[in-house]
């Protein structure tokens, strides 16, 4: 009797591009992967975008087998949404105790806890409904995988943008400080990982290859806009995922 | 026929007339209230809870109330709501007493800087013990607590320098001060937060010449820096939650604080030509309402009761055209006001964590 091949579902939002590419390119290189990855239909100018809705793919993960994984990469981006554009009023909160606070009186410090019940309000909302649905859909594993963090290059960010921040006049406003923006970053993965731990899912953080030092995304790995990585970058996850994959197969099974 | 002097006096001068023959909604105890609030008049309020109700009014009555700290605006309105922004006109939490309204005053200038000046609760929460209840769950870090307390400072100062009218709902005489240099403290150390230590903290019961003398200081200081401004001074009806007076009974003590709070009121709305006097205490507590106006506990006030003091501020202190707008809301509460359930409105009080038995 052979073996049973463990089904891995992948499913997300833009950041699911990356990773259906890398899939494609794996596929073209005669390497495939065993990997069936979805990005969420959503309609953008009247126009269906994407592969197929939640409750769609909540049917998929509802007939996997406990030793299955569904990796989700829903969201990502809020906290880029937030933090990209410089903001008129100059910000800047203290992420943890270790992190050093500047004296500017220029700029408005919002405390973290703030911040923390605005994030988690809105992650909570969105983003934890759609784990919770994931979780309670299936028997399998269900990780979560971080977002890439942000793009340190403030010219690239400039130069190549999403039409949301074009819009939000991010040429005049310009783009504010990175380290700012690796905060926010910092602080929805911090959030979304409770989120997780309370729902029983893994987290996944970004391969320590596309890092910098400092914790930003590589050049190498920037996609052509201000928020999301490449094809590259989608080959790296492809790795984690395989890797977490073998890890999970030599776990004791788990029980459904 | 006799001439004397009640033979001119209005209605209002008359007890039967006044208080026992009208029907308890239409009672009006405002005496003399000269002062106009336009819809682009900038009123600020501080005070103890009950300051909250008049906060929560002038919000949603179309009026100029003035927030000088408002909370990030790349932060949503609930979301500054939750943390108290816009509860006052600047994140201060209650001010209770006198005192901790001049000391207010000077932190906010400099002139004062008080030895006990966080406390630490775990690792990551730190409180302002000058307004400890004001960033829900505490700062995370001494620098964090620091800066926000500098920025809420400088927006103190500018809403006293930029203010027209500075609403201030004077709440209680008891306090606990620290020994060592007299900072009085909102809530006594170690219920909301902080270690109580007798050797460093000790009660504190104001007399009324101690009330007239911080109000003269806090007055006269706001004259200097904004010489138009106008004080409205009322006195809060809400009992105290427990007395620290030795030997005291709760309701004596009540009575003795808000006595002296009005006694200071008076004083000062005679002395001085831009303060003035608001009766909220006399609506809510006055027996022509037999007591309606509180909640079950006796201590709590009712939106109805809330309903009868906002509508007559509204109606003796603003321009016609927002007036008979007013009207109208009040004398449909009033209407109904007695008859309707006993609607509780919430507001933060951290003198309730003086009694969670």
């Amino acid at each position: 009797m052979g073996t049973r091949q463990t089904k891995i579902l992948f499913f997300g939002d833009s950041h699911a591009h990356a990773i259906k590419n890398a899939i494609e390119r794996r596929q073209e290189s005669g390497n495939p992967v065993n990997i069936e990855a979805y990005r969420l239909l959503k309609i953008k100018n009247d126009q269906p975008f994407g592969d197929i809705d939640l409750e769609e793919f909540l049917e998929k993960t509802a007939a996997l087998a406990p030793e299955d994984i569904v990796i989700s990469a829903i969201g990502g981006n809020q906290h880029a949404v937030f933090s990209t554009i410089q903001h008129p009023q100059p910000f800047n909160f203290q992420l943890n105790s270790n992190d050093f606070l500047e004296n500017d009186p220029e700029t408005q410090i919002i405390p973290a806890r703030v911040l923390r019940t605005h994030f988690t309000a809105g992650l909570a909302g969105r983003d934890g409904k759609t784990l919770q649905a994931f979780r309670a859909s299936t028997a399998a594993h269900v990780i979560h995988l971080m977002p890439p963090p942000p793009k340190e290059d403030n010219a690239h960010i400039l130069r190549h943008h999403e039409t949301r921040f074009r819009q939000e006049n991010i040429s005049q406003l310009g783009v504010s400080s990175p380290k700012l923006r690796l905060k926010f970053w910092q602080l929805q993965t911090s959030i979304l990982r409770s989120i997780c731990d309370e729902l029983d899912i893994q987290t996944m953080l970004p391969p320590d290859q596309a890092l910098t030092s400092d914790g930003f995304l590589k050049p190498e790995y920037y996609a052509g806009d201000a928020t999301h990585a490449n094809t590259r970058y989608g080959e790296l996850v492809l790795q984690q995922i395989e890797m977490r994959s073998k890890q999970i197969a030599r776990e004791p099974q788990r029980l459904p | 026929m006799t001439q004397h002097p009640y033979k001119s006096l209005p209605d209002k001068a008359f007890w039967r007339r006044s208080v026992a023959a009208p029907r308890p909604s239409d009672v009006d105890p405002v005496g003399l209230f000269d002062i106009r609030i336009e819809p682009d008049t900038k009123v600020a309020t501080a005070g103890s809870c009950f300051a909250q109700h008049i906060a929560r009014y002038l919000k949603s009555s179309g009026f100029n109330y003035y927030v000088a700290e408002k909370g990030h605006p790349i932060l949503p309105e609930s979301t500054r709501n939750q943390n108290n922004y816009g509860l006052y006109s600047a994140r201060y939490g209650n001010i209770y007493t006198a005192r901790q309204l001049w000391q207010l005053f000077q932190r906010s200038y400099g002139a004062f800087a008080p030895e006990e000046d966080i406390w630490q609760e775990a690792d990551d929460v730190f409180l302002d013990p000058f307004r400890p209840s004001a960033q829900p769950g505490g700062f995370i870090s001494e620098a964090e607590m620091r800066a926000d307390r500098a920025q809420h400072l400088a927006a103190v100062r500018h809403m006293f320098e930029t203010l027209d009218v500075f609403v201030f709902t004077l709440g209680l005489t008891e306090c606990f001060r620290s020994i060592s240099d007299g900072a009085v403290f909102p809530i006594c150390p170690g219920v909301e937060g902080g270690v109580f230590d007798p050797a460093r903290h000790e009660f504190y019961n104001q007399p009324v010449d101690d009330v007239l003398h911080d109000l003269e200081q806090f007055i006269d200081a706001l004259s200097r820096i904004n010489p138009a401004a106008k004080i409205i001074l009322t006195v809060s009806p809400v009992p105290l939650m427990a007395t620290a007076e030795p030997e005291a009974h709760v309701l004596a003590s009540t009575t003795y604080s808000k006595s002296v709070l009005r006694v200071a009121a008076e004083m000062l709305r005679k002395k001085h030509n831009h303060v003035h006097y608001f009766p909220s205490f006399e609506i809510i507590t006055g027996s022509f309402n037999r007591g309606g106006y509180f909640a079950d506990d006796l201590r709590n006030v009712l939106e109805s009761g809330v309903s009868h003091v906002m509508g007559l501020f509204m109606h003796h202190a603003t321009a016609s055209q927002v007036q008979e707008k007013q009207k109208e809301t009040v004398a449909q509460d009033m209407d109904t006001h007695m008859a309707r359930a006993q609607h509780l409105v919430e507001v933060e009080c951290d003198e309730v964590a003086l009694d969670k038995s």
